[in-house]
């Protein structure tokens, strides 16, 4: 009978720990989901509230709010672990790093992504999306979001130990993202002029299903480059 | 062991990589200018102009060398560097990084000459379709790459870093080649095809762009070693090897001063 | 393809395709070969200073 604890059992110890930390400072977790709020006003003041102008881009402008919440969220998510020597414990703790890295990135998409897939739909037909659109907004978001957090996590994991790692975060991320943008914006589009968004949705499915099996092992190779 | 990968393992040591890049740096840069300067002269005012286009298709003999090249060298990043994250090689990882601003600049002409094409043929400087906006994505990856290679203060650290942001952008590569087949684009889908020997481009302009297309590679290779050779002097600066180098170009100084 | 229907010449854009061409090539020649000399340079200026040092 062996001392070290399966994998499963580590994965699920981690995930518990995450999820713990994350409702400690709950206040903190709103903040992206409050900056798009911020966000999305911002563009009817901007562009005036000329309301068939607005329901055409509220999808394109819900897209790029979320996109950019979650890039608040993204940048600590690996600091707080390097700086007081979890990153390492997690390094030498045995266990399977491409496992544990995806149960970081996979509760970062908890506590942001879903939340924001939630949000954004509700945000973009304040801006007078149309309320099939908005499933379809929905739907990519729900697609679209793990992907963000999966790459954008990746990431994160190398530019943990930069100095001011938030900007250098936001350049790497945002060009490797646009992709999923351009499918989700384009899926909602679609959707809004009548036309199927099936095409959008499928490749930002294509999207997910590289990420899912290929972030996780680019984020450990990343967590260990960060930590030596 | 055969003879290539005892070469490849010898390469594999600082002061024989360095004396290497020595050797062929003047044949690769004089090589490449001249097979330039010929490409660029045969094809502005040897070739005929074109049924569709007139004379602004001539502009194909540097922007498609060039974006073959943005796209051929990030590959050849991403390479060097899994060949640096997996087996620790430090000469590996150099060439990765040397590599990334000549590749960046062909891209970026890629992206110019392409935009200048655009306005005579297509009637627009630009268009947000799947190829021009990867190959946009290409030239902010290879910005990414070296960013984080400047940010990170040791050396090699940075360069396993930027290592893995190239792999993992290595993703972009396929989308760039393949966007033209798979959804309606502006740009046309490519006509040439080295794999099934059937081009659709007429055979006396091809040879002016395939003669820049060796050039290209030439000149890279004259680059990316001169930039190699910057690193390693920098990051093996203690060593007897580089204070020996040093003190022999100083001389060369020195006699010519 | 509607070449032939614009009025305008399309030389000044080949001009600027090539233009911009060499400007980048030799930006990207100049770049590599003056970081290789300055760093040349440096690491013999300060092999000059460590001798100086060690004999006075």
């Amino acid at each position: 009978m062996s001392a070290v604890p399966s994998a499963v059992c580590a994965a699920m110890a981690l995930a518990k720990r995450d999820l713990r930390v994350l409702w400690r400072r709950r206040a903190d977790a709103v903040n992206p989901l409050l900056f798009a709020l911020i966000v999305s006003a911002l563009f009817p003041l901007a562009l005036g509230p000329e309301a068939k102008q607005l329901a055409r881009i509220a999808g394109g402008v819900a897209w790029v709010t979320v996109l950019l919440a979650s890039l608040l969220s993204l940048d600590a998510l690996f600091r707080a672990d390097l700086e007081d020597g979890g990153l390492d414990a997690l390094l030498v703790s045995g266990q399977p790093l491409p496992l544990l890295a995806f149960v970081r990135l996979a509760t970062h998409w908890l506590t942001t992504g879903l939340p924001l897939s939630v949000a954004g739909p509700l945000l973009a037909m304040m801006l007078g999306l149309p309320v099939a659109a908005a499933w379809v907004l929905a739907a990519s978001l729900l697609l679209g979001t793990p992907v963000i957090s999966l790459l954008g996590g990746t990431l994160a994991a190398l530019t943990a130990a930069l100095p001011r790692s938030g900007i250098v975060l936001s350049l790497l991320v945002l060009p490797l993202t646009i992709p999923v943008l351009v499918f989700g914006a384009g899926a909602v589009d679609a959707a809004v002029l009548g036309l199927s968004p099936a095409p959008g949705l499928l490749w930002l499915g294509v999207c997910l299903a590289l990420a899912l099996p290929l972030a996780p092992l680019a984020c450990a190779a990343a967590m260990r480059i960060s930590v030596t | 062991m055969n003879a290539l990968t005892l070469w490849f393992h010898r390469l594999g040591s600082p002061p024989t990589f360095y004396a290497f890049a020595d050797r062929w740096r003047p044949w690769l840069l004089w090589s490449g200018l001249l097979l330039a300067l010929i490409a660029a002269v045969w094809g502005l005012a040897f070739t005929p102009a074109d049924f569709l286009q007139g004379e602004s298709y001539r502009i194909i003999y540097i922007h498609v060398p060039a974006a073959w090249m943005g796209q051929f060298v990030f590959v050849l990043m991403a390479v060097s560097g899994f060949v640096a994250l997996v087996w620790r090689i430090k000469v590996a990882e150099i060439m990765a990084i040397a590599a990334a601003p000549t590749g960046a600049a062909f891209t970026a002409i890629a992206l110019a000459t392409g935009s200048l094409w655009g306005r005579p043929t297509w009637g627009t400087y630009w268009e947000w379709d799947a190829r021009l906006t990867s190959t946009l994505i290409l030239l902010f990856l290879y910005f990414g790459v070296i960013g984080l290679y400047r940010a990170i203060e040791d050396h090699r650290k940075a360069a396993r870093a930027a290592a893995l942001l190239s792999i993992i952008g290595l993703v972009n590569i396929p989308i760039i080649q393949y966007s033209v087949y798979w959804w309606n684009t502006l740009h046309q889908p490519s006509s040439i095809q080295v794999l099934e020997a059937r081009s659709s481009i007429d055979p006396s302009m091809l040879w002016p762009l395939l003669i820049m297309a060796l050039a290209t590679k030439l000149y890279f290779g004259w680059a990316a070693l001169t930039r190699a050779q910057t690193l390693l002097l920098e990051q093996e600066s203690g060593k007897d090897w580089v204070r020996a180098i040093v003190t022999a170009s100083a001389a060369k100084q020195g006699d010519m001063a | 393809m509607t070449g032939q229907e614009f009025s305008m010449s399309h030389w000044p854009f080949i001009t600027a395709a090539y233009g911009v061409f060499v400007a980048l090539m030799l930006t990207d020649f100049f770049t590599a070969r003056a970081g290789r000399s300055r760093l040349l340079r440096e690491l013999a200026a300060r092999q000059r200073r460590a001798k100086q040092r060690a004999a006075p």
